[in-house]
């Protein structure tokens, strides 16, 4: 982070180096955006998702870049509308729109047009590659180590789970916020799924090597290859077919019950 | 049991909280819960056994966008604390544990359909944050959100507190409608719920040109358990 800020104080606008007249943001003010940012979700409505906890992470920006109570009051208003992304993708989004809106404020925009055109257009891409890598790869991928940790160390495995899948993501909630506040309008360009396919596949790959892992290490626990194995596929093909977990787990109960008459 | 259902209640809370209103640290995923509820009402090997069973199923529904999706973590916290008390009241292991998991599938269904009012009442937070914004007051923009989180986690109380109340004086009182001869019927309940976190997270994972890696990690899986390392 602190590499982020340094490279960012050569350029306008930085608190350490300003180089233009006006409000700056400073570093503590995006760390408390950040520490906002796990409250992102409070207040999730389908009216306009996200728009009012993104208007909590601002709040720090706000009191930074307008001591007059209309310019803040306008700031908070524009970012009470709709806006959605991933919970921890959204970090990118609060830092650029700090960074615009120092720059709005120091170069006197006309409009607050840029801004508006910045978050409608990071919106879609910051939902869905941070739904694919967090949702669909990561948590599940840690969620694996972390069963199978449970198989071999019990109860202490706990500990480990959650170092696993919490110290890469506290960590990127903080990056994505500085280094979004270091591109400004360019994150639009960070945002491509292109971008992060060699995650996506390394992850996705990481995923099925720990699946087969788990599998000879379930088999061996739970004393029933062929059970195991059988109900897999079956779940497997269920889920493809788009069924809901509560309706597979009530087949999976429903199967137990029959392989227990059965065996 | 009252001290049990108030703590099992407030861990409830903290569990829908942490679901999506805030942190998102998986402390409300069921690996973690579950063994918290086990360590709450001292078994702490039933906790982490139906935590280890449900933590990848649920896993399936991506909580994304406007998707409605069952509440899984409050569903499988109340899945062991049933299994749990259930086990005390009959000394049927398996039996306790096939009934805790399909109660807390129902709790997890009627959850979901909570998380769905929940989000419909977060609505009102916004006319009172525009108020806010229209006044720059930035306290209570904040105030505001953390009404959101509140809400989710008196919905986790209120579920946890009236479906933990009848799972610990109700189901175990239904104990005896399933006679002890039926028992085996339940013996495949653990490999089987086992079958389906494979099942998922193959569904999670899969990718043809991926298949080279599953082989792997079951080759190296064998050689793992059959050198005696599991």
């Amino acid at each position: 982070m602190k590499r982020i800020l340094r490279r960012g104080a050569r350029t306008e606008g930085h608190p350490s180096r300003p180089l233009v007249r006006g409000p700056h943001v400073r570093r503590s003010d995006l760390w408390r955006a950040w520490a906002r940012g796990f409250f992102v979700q409070s207040s999730w409505n389908y009216e306009r998702m996200l728009g009012l906890g993104f208007a909590n992470c601002v709040v720090p920006i706000a009191k930074r870049l307008c001591p007059d109570p209309r310019c803040r009051a306008t700031l908070l208003k524009r970012h009470l509308e709709f806006f959605n992304a991933h919970p921890f993708f959204s970090g990118w989004a609060v830092g650029a729109v700090a960074r615009l809106e120092e720059q709005a404020l120091q170069e006197r925009w006309p409009d607050d047009r840029p801004i508006r055109v910045l978050k409608k257009r990071l919106a879609g891409p910051l939902g869905s590659i941070g739904d694919r890598l967090f949702w669909k790869l990561w948590r599940p991928l840690a969620s694996l180590v972390g069963v199978g940790f449970a198989l071999v160390l019990g109860p202490i495995a706990i500990l480990l789970f959650l170092l696993l899948y919490n110290g890469p993501i506290v960590y990127y909630r903080a990056r994505s916020i500085f280094r979004g506040y270091r591109l400004g309008f360019d994150v639009v360009r960070e945002m491509s799924l292109r971008r992060y396919a060699k995650q996506e596949r390394w992850l996705a790959a990481s995923g099925l090597a720990f699946t087969g892992l788990l599998a000879a290490f379930g088999a061996h626990h739970f004393g029933n290859a062929v059970l195991v194995g059988s109900t897999a596929f079956v779940a497997f093909a269920l889920f493809r077919k788009q069924f809901s977990a509560a309706s597979v787990l009530v087949s999976g109960l429903l199967l137990a019950l029959l392989a227990g008459a059965v065996l | 049991m009252w001290e049990e259902l108030a703590l099992i209640t407030l861990l409830g809370g903290a569990v829908a909280a942490d679901t999506t209103a805030s942190f998102q640290f998986l402390i409300s995923s069921p690996l973690v819960a579950c063994t918290a509820a086990g360590w709450i009402l001292g078994d702490v090997h039933t906790g982490l056994l139906v935590g280890v069973l449900l933590q990848v199923p649920w896993m399936v529904e991506l909580p994304i966008g406007g998707a409605r999706f069952a509440h899984g973590n409050l569903g499988s916290l109340v899945a062991a604390a049933a299994a749990i008390w259930l086990t005390r009241a009959s000394g049927r292991p398996d039996f306790s544990l096939w009934v805790g998991v399909a109660y807390g599938v129902a709790v997890a269904a009627i959850g979901g359909y909570g998380i769905v009012q929940m989000r419909r009442l977060n609505r009102r937070l916004l006319r009172k944050a525009d108020l806010c914004a229209e006044q720059a007051d930035t306290a209570c923009i904040t105030r505001a959100n953390l009404a959101g989180a509140f809400h989710a986690f008196c919905l986790g109380l209120l579920l946890t507190g009236m479906f933990g109340a009848v799972a610990l004086f109700v189901l175990p009182a239904l104990v005896p409608i399933v006679p002890a001869s039926l028992d085996r019927l339940f013996a495949a309940t653990k490999p089987v719920l086992f079958g389906l976190t494979l099942g998922a997270a193959l569904h999670l994972f899969w990718e043809r040109w991926n298949v080279w890696a599953l082989l792997a990690g079951l080759a190296a899986g064998f050689l793992l358990v059959f050198g005696g390392v599991a």
